[in-house]
């Protein structure tokens, strides 16, 4: 009983919720009788799930079985008609990066500098568009996002931790 | 009751009134198709400027609002994959697909119609039972919120077609994210971490903003290319096939605004369990599509669009007869009424007939205006569609962050947006649906205080699940509909089975 080599990033998916529902029954014995009822319940119905879904990908007749009842494919069947969409680790650690950049960005110097400046880069650095263009779009959505709500909502938009600081 | 609905017709007659609703309905539908914003923002933003008025004109400038955000919210839901609001987030499944096949046209015009339609069910469904409402609520007690919430849950996982253990696994997971923080039951905190910003839970706003607008923005990052797939052949007309298509699937679009109507009146389930109800009821109905459900499915769009406008009639059963919200929107509105010192109730059936009648026309209206509205800019709408991932991906990211934030200006929310945007993108990824991980993460909280509610009752005994009469029905109905797609393989596999042995 093995899993193959293309269906092993899926098993480390549900490996990993796994983990976290195993993190969370374990955490819920902290808790009163009445606090914990209802969630243990939740947890330990989700194990042989995971279970199950974890034999699913492997190359067994019990796989096999498991997959034909809940999916009503063989996982043969399941491989052919996955999404094919080549996705490149390197290309998905850089848009975290980016992602991640645009929300520590915000949390330091707050919303209004750093939405002009991340669609700018973006524009610039991801899509290729010229400086005019890019500078057009981040013009068009610092000045949406003031006008909607700051302006028409009356939100106070975040400042940053940095203003916070300064009072 | 026929004076106090002509009454409701004169009050929206004159031309301050029209234009009262045609600047809610425009609101809503602003509010509606901008990510995170949604009906009640709109609703409650409003309320300052109805000091002044008279309590019709409030209701009628509030009917508006309420009646346009679902439509509002198709329009994003289907070019961008974003539900505007929560509910719009079953038109998604088909919407999407028939936008990147480039029929985006075709499904706003079928989602604006059904929404009008669907609207138009809800009101006359809240005409009617207005004599019988508080016998109906009254049938729904915590045993019976509990079934409710379960089955919808089944039910959603079972529409997830092959991915049925995926879609319960989603589900089981999506109930605990529900369990974080504050439990009011017992006044603990729970599954916090010590982490402040978990100890007031997990926002559904900023949660379903990250869910599908930031990691559909992170997915399409990753992917390039455009929103729709052959930029080259993008449909932007066809807006009038969407039309025909609620016509010719006049059932669908019947049963989606019964679901809206029903699940709307129970309260606090509100529009997006009707609205996923009623896609998944949909496509068991229909066992051998031409086109699957989740691929494109005309169908898939009809049924969640009647439901989600149909639940604004339903949701106005408990708020006006017993002042018990039908959803988060409809709470708001009761404040706009009690702020106007209109006492919800049976004093509110009997004594101001007109005002409901007022609400009951002012829907209607909005509901057909906010669809013509969205069918005269469809074609304009569609062209979002051929905009390049890197004009949308740093804009709609960007508005949908600010989006998380203003509902409770919390940068707490920034983050739990940013979370949930990784969590939907890894969903997409190893394809688990995001469908039943949100309704389960809606139905979260209601469904363990519905089981507490249950067991206090039946002092700590299980069998009240299953010895009163609707609960049992709902319980047959979850077991019914996990039993549905092993029924269909067997009996496939015995029609291909008999067709083999007859050759």
């Amino acid at each position: 009983m093995r899993i193959p080599e293309h269906r092993r990033p899926s098993a480390l998916y549900i490996l990993i919720i796994l983990a976290i529902v195993i993190l969370f029954i374990a955490t819920s014995y902290q808790y009163k009788l009445t606090d914990r009822m209802f969630p243990l319940m939740v947890g330990y119905f989700a194990l042989p799930l995971l279970i199950m879904d974890l034999l699913a990908l492997t190359d067994s007749k019990i796989g096999d079985n498991i997959s034909i009842f809940f999916s009503a494919k063989t996982p043969k069947k399941v491989d052919e008609d996955a999404d094919t969409t080549v996705r490149s680790l390197k290309q998905e650690l850089m848009i975290f990066m980016w992602m991640g950049i645009l929300v520590l960005g915000i949390y330091l110097i707050g919303f209004l500098p750093c939405t002009p400046v991340f669609v700018y880069c973006w524009m610039k650095y991801r899509g290729g568009y010229s400086i005019r263009e890019s500078a057009y779009l981040s013009i068009g959505t610092i000045v949406f996002v003031y006008v909607l709500f700051e302006i028409i909502l009356q939100y106070e938009l975040y400042p940053g931790i940095f203003l916070y600081w300064y009072g | 009751m026929f004076d106090a609905l002509l009454e409701g017709i004169v009050n929206l007659g004159s031309i301050h009134s029209l234009l009262l609703l045609a600047a809610g309905s425009v609101v809503g539908l602003l509010f509606g198709a901008i990510p995170g914003l949604g009906g009640t923002t709109a609703v409650a933003l409003l309320i300052p400027l109805t000091f002044g008025m008279e309590p019709w004109q409030a209701i009628i400038l509030m009917g508006g609002v309420m009646a346009a955000t679902s439509t509002g919210g198709s329009v994003s839901a289907i070019l961008l994959n974003t539900p505007g609001i929560a509910p719009n987030a079953a038109t998604t499944f088909d919407g999407y697909p028939l936008a990147q096949q480039g029929k985006a046209g075709m499904a706003i015009g079928a989602a604006a119609t059904a929404s009008a339609l669907g609207g138009v069910i809800g009101v006359v469904s809240l005409v009617a039972v207005i004599p019988i409402m508080k016998a109906i609520v009254l049938l729904f007690t915590p045993p019976e919120f509990f079934m409710l919430a379960i089955f919808g849950m089944c039910a959603i996982a079972v529409s997830s077609g092959d991915r049925l253990l995926q879609g319960l696994i989603t589900a089981i997971i999506g109930l605990m994210v529900g369990f974080v923080g504050y439990y009011d039951v017992t006044s603990t905190v729970r599954f916090d971490f010590g982490i402040p910003l978990l100890e007031d839970g997990i926002k559904l706003v900023p949660a379903l903003i990250g869910l599908f607008a930031i990691s559909e923005m992170i997915n399409l990052a990753v992917k390039g290319g455009s929103i729709s797939q052959d930029t080259s052949d993008v449909e932007i007309s066809g807006v009038s096939a969407g039309v025909k298509e609620v016509f010719k699937n006049w059932s669908t679009m019947l049963v989606g605004s019964g679901y809206g109507t029903f699940i709307g009146a129970v309260p606090g389930v509100g529009g997006t369990v009707a609205a996923f109800l009623s896609y998944s009821t949909q496509a068991q109905r229909d066992p051998t599509p031409e086109i699957e459900y989740g691929k494109g499915n005309i169908k898939g769009v009809i049924a969640p669009e009647s439901a989600n406008n149909a639940k604004d009639g339903g949701s106005l059963i408990p708020t006006l007869a017993f002042g018990i919200p039908g959803s988060a929107e409809t709470a708001v509105f009761l404040g706009v009424l009690i702020l106007h010192g209109i006492e919800p109730g049976q004093k509110l059936l009997e004594d101001h007939q007109d005002l409901v009648f007022t609400l009951v026309v002012a829907l209607t209206v909005s509901a057909v205006f906010a669809t013509l509205i969205v069918l005269a800019l469809a074609k304009y709408m569609a062209l979002l569609t051929r905009i390049s991932v890197h004009m949308l991906i740093p804009t709609v990211t960007v508005v949908a962050l600010v989006g998380a934030f203003a509902l409770n200006t919390e940068i707490g929310d920034v983050v739990i947006a940013f979370i949930f945007a990784f969590i939907g993108y890894f969903m997409i990824r190893f394809n688990y649906p995001r469908v039943t991980f949100t309704i389960a993460i809606v139905l979260g909280s209601i469904t363990e205080l519905s089981f507490h509610q249950s067991m206090l009752i039946a002092d700590d005994q299980m069998s009240i699940f299953f010895t009163r009469g609707l609960s049992l029905t709902l319980l047959a109905l979850t077991i019914l509909s996990l039993a549905f797609p092993t029924f269909r393989r067997k009996m496939k596999e015995r029609k291909e089975a008999k067709l083999e042995a007859e050759q």
